[in-house]
């Protein structure tokens, strides 16, 4: 019986991975065989990204442009994503289950609470804290408690606040627990498809990225942490090399990928800023002090009746036109919908660098790149700021477009559009996330 | 307390450990599959309020919020 293996590094970018294959010994024996990049969603975000690829359905199926959704009804209101929202998805694990094959899910970000399959699932960083069911079966949590001694690591959170040296060695700390918790699970749990994702290379890629770049404008020189996303990189390979050896690499069929890469981030761009200079988000009075749309619509500052559009987002910028039908006060008939998207579209794709100089923005419209029935809600308009190295910011308040330090934190780095994809097989050409989800179903057909 | 089962669904239990794997014994088992069955029950939204805020301000401290 043919098993499938398959580990995840969220945020593992492809330049960084083939500039330093050869120091990682254990995934080059998969990279050798093949290899590919492999464009991500729109927005490349963990999950819908990694529910993308798993499902190998478009983001319009499943609902998903972030890690929250907004709230029908609402302009600023959010709901949490939770696996809930995805409960009727067939993903490669039901389609695994249906063929009697057992699966074990570890740290696969999007679920949170654990779904129940036939097999074992260790919940993701959405878990809420070690109190909560983060496990199916129930009583695997205990089991996992144990053998961490008791100080089970979520999700290494507030790293950007955190000092660099301290980040880098509780990052180390949370992989070989990852590693450990998937040792475990493989030895004593059977298992047919097993998927295990690490998410410490994206908290690394955010904070660490500015000691190897020497061009990036926030660049630290420090020797010690120069190499330290490098190894990181090589600590997972060390750790992949022990779960190499519970595998046979002859028979069992190994994935290494991402959901996403990284990129240099320059500037966050203040979109909501930007609508207010171009008159398209209408203020009834300039809030006192910065604050986020939400806070400044919970203060009634915002005037819906005169808006066009307005947005949200942290890695991009994410536009919902104020429609006429789907929003409480909406003033854009369905009839201008369009022409009134590529308006706002003409105004954002020309934002600038703060000295004036010409940005590369890449513009997404709904229409082209969703499908499905849970399309209604999504934003009418994805922007990927100079291709993806400026950040977004939904404050207003600002007083300016630019900005690199804000509620969110600074970010040495930001999502970019492509994923790795490596496997011990000749498989057929993929090029997108979404391609993934249909080689795992054929290869778990696979006697 | 003490509930007895026939000796026909203790043997298909203990088959089903012994090939599953997942359980170390049948009572592990049986309190796993009723109280699955009361879950089912009770279920209720994913986060309580007091979840939900903390999983807020770890996303707040990501950089996603």
């Amino acid at each position: 019986m043919v098993r499938v293996f398959v580990l995840g590094i969220d945020c593992a970018e492809p330049t960084q991975v083939e500039q330093w294959i050869d120091e990682l010994p254990n995934l080059k024996q998969i990279y050798e065989t093949f290899y590919t990049r492999v464009l991500s969603t729109v927005p490349p975000i963990t999950i819908p990204a990694w529910l993308v690829a798993f499902s190998g359905l478009n983001p319009g199926y499943l609902g998903l442009y972030d890690l929250k959704f907004r709230r029908p009804g609402t302009y600023t209101d959010m709901e949490l994503y939770s696996y809930n929202v995805v409960k009727d998805i067939e993903f490669v694990w039901n389609y695994a289950n249906a063929l009697k094959k057992r699966v074990i899910l570890c740290f696969v970000p999007g679920t949170y609470p654990p779904p129940r399959l036939q097999g074992v699932v260790v919940s993701d960083f959405f878990t809420p804290s070690i109190e909560s069911g983060f496990t199916w079966p129930p009583f695997v949590k205990k089991e996992i408690l144990s053998i961490t001694g008791g100080e089970y690591i979520i999700d290494v959170y507030d790293y950007k606040r955190m000092e660099p040296r301290k980040l880098f060695n509780l990052l180390v700390k949370k992989i070989e627990q990852d590693f450990k918790v998937m040792r475990y699970l493989m030895k004593n749990y059977r298992w047919d498809l097993f998927i295990g994702v690490l998410m410490s290379i994206d908290r690394a890629q955010h904070t660490l990225w500015k000691f190897f770049d020497k061009e990036h404008p926030r660049h630290v020189h420090d020797p010690e942490l120069e190499q330290g996303l490098l190894k990181l990189y090589k600590k997972i390979d060390e750790e992949f090399g022990e779960v190499l050896k519970l595998l046979d690499i002859d028979r069992d069929v190994i994935v290494v990928m991402s959901d996403h890469g990284a990129k240099r981030m320059y500037y966050r761009v203040n979109v909501n800023e930007v609508l207010i200079q171009e008159g398209l988000l209408k203020l009834k009075e300039r809030p006192a002090r910065p604050m986020t749309l939400q806070e400044a619509d919970k203060q009634g500052l915002v005037d819906w009746d005169r808006t066009i559009a307005w947005a949200w987002g942290a890695y991009v910028g994410q536009v919902w036109i104020n429609l006429q039908g789907r929003e409480p006060r909406g003033c854009v008939r369905p009839s201008e919908y369009e022409d009134v998207c590529k308006q706002v579209a003409d105004v954002l794709s020309k934002v600038t660098d703060p000295d004036g100089k010409k940005l590369n923005n890449i513009v997404y419209f709904k229409w082209d790149i969703y499908e499905g029935p849970k399309t209604t809600y999504m934003p009418d308009i994805t922007v990927y700021f100079d291709n993806l190295h400026y950040g977004a910011n939904d404050m207003i308040g600002l007083g300016s477009v630019h900005s690199i330090e804000a509620l969110k934190g600074a970010d040495d780095s930001n999502h970019a559009e492509y994923a790795i994809f490596m496997i011990n097989r000749k498989v057929e050409k993929l090029s997108t996330i979404q391609n993934v989800a249909n080689i795992l179903k054929k290869l778990l057909q696979e006697e | 307390m003490t509930i007895s089962i026939s000796k026909e669904v203790y043997d298909k239990i203990l088959k089903y450990i012994q090939t599953h794997g997942g359980f170390n014994s049948v009572e592990e088992f049986i309190e796993f599959v009723i109280n699955e069955v009361l879950s089912e029950e009770t279920a209720g939204p994913a986060y309580s309020k007091e979840d939900e805020e903390k999983i807020k301000e770890r996303l707040r401290a990501l950089g996603y919020l």
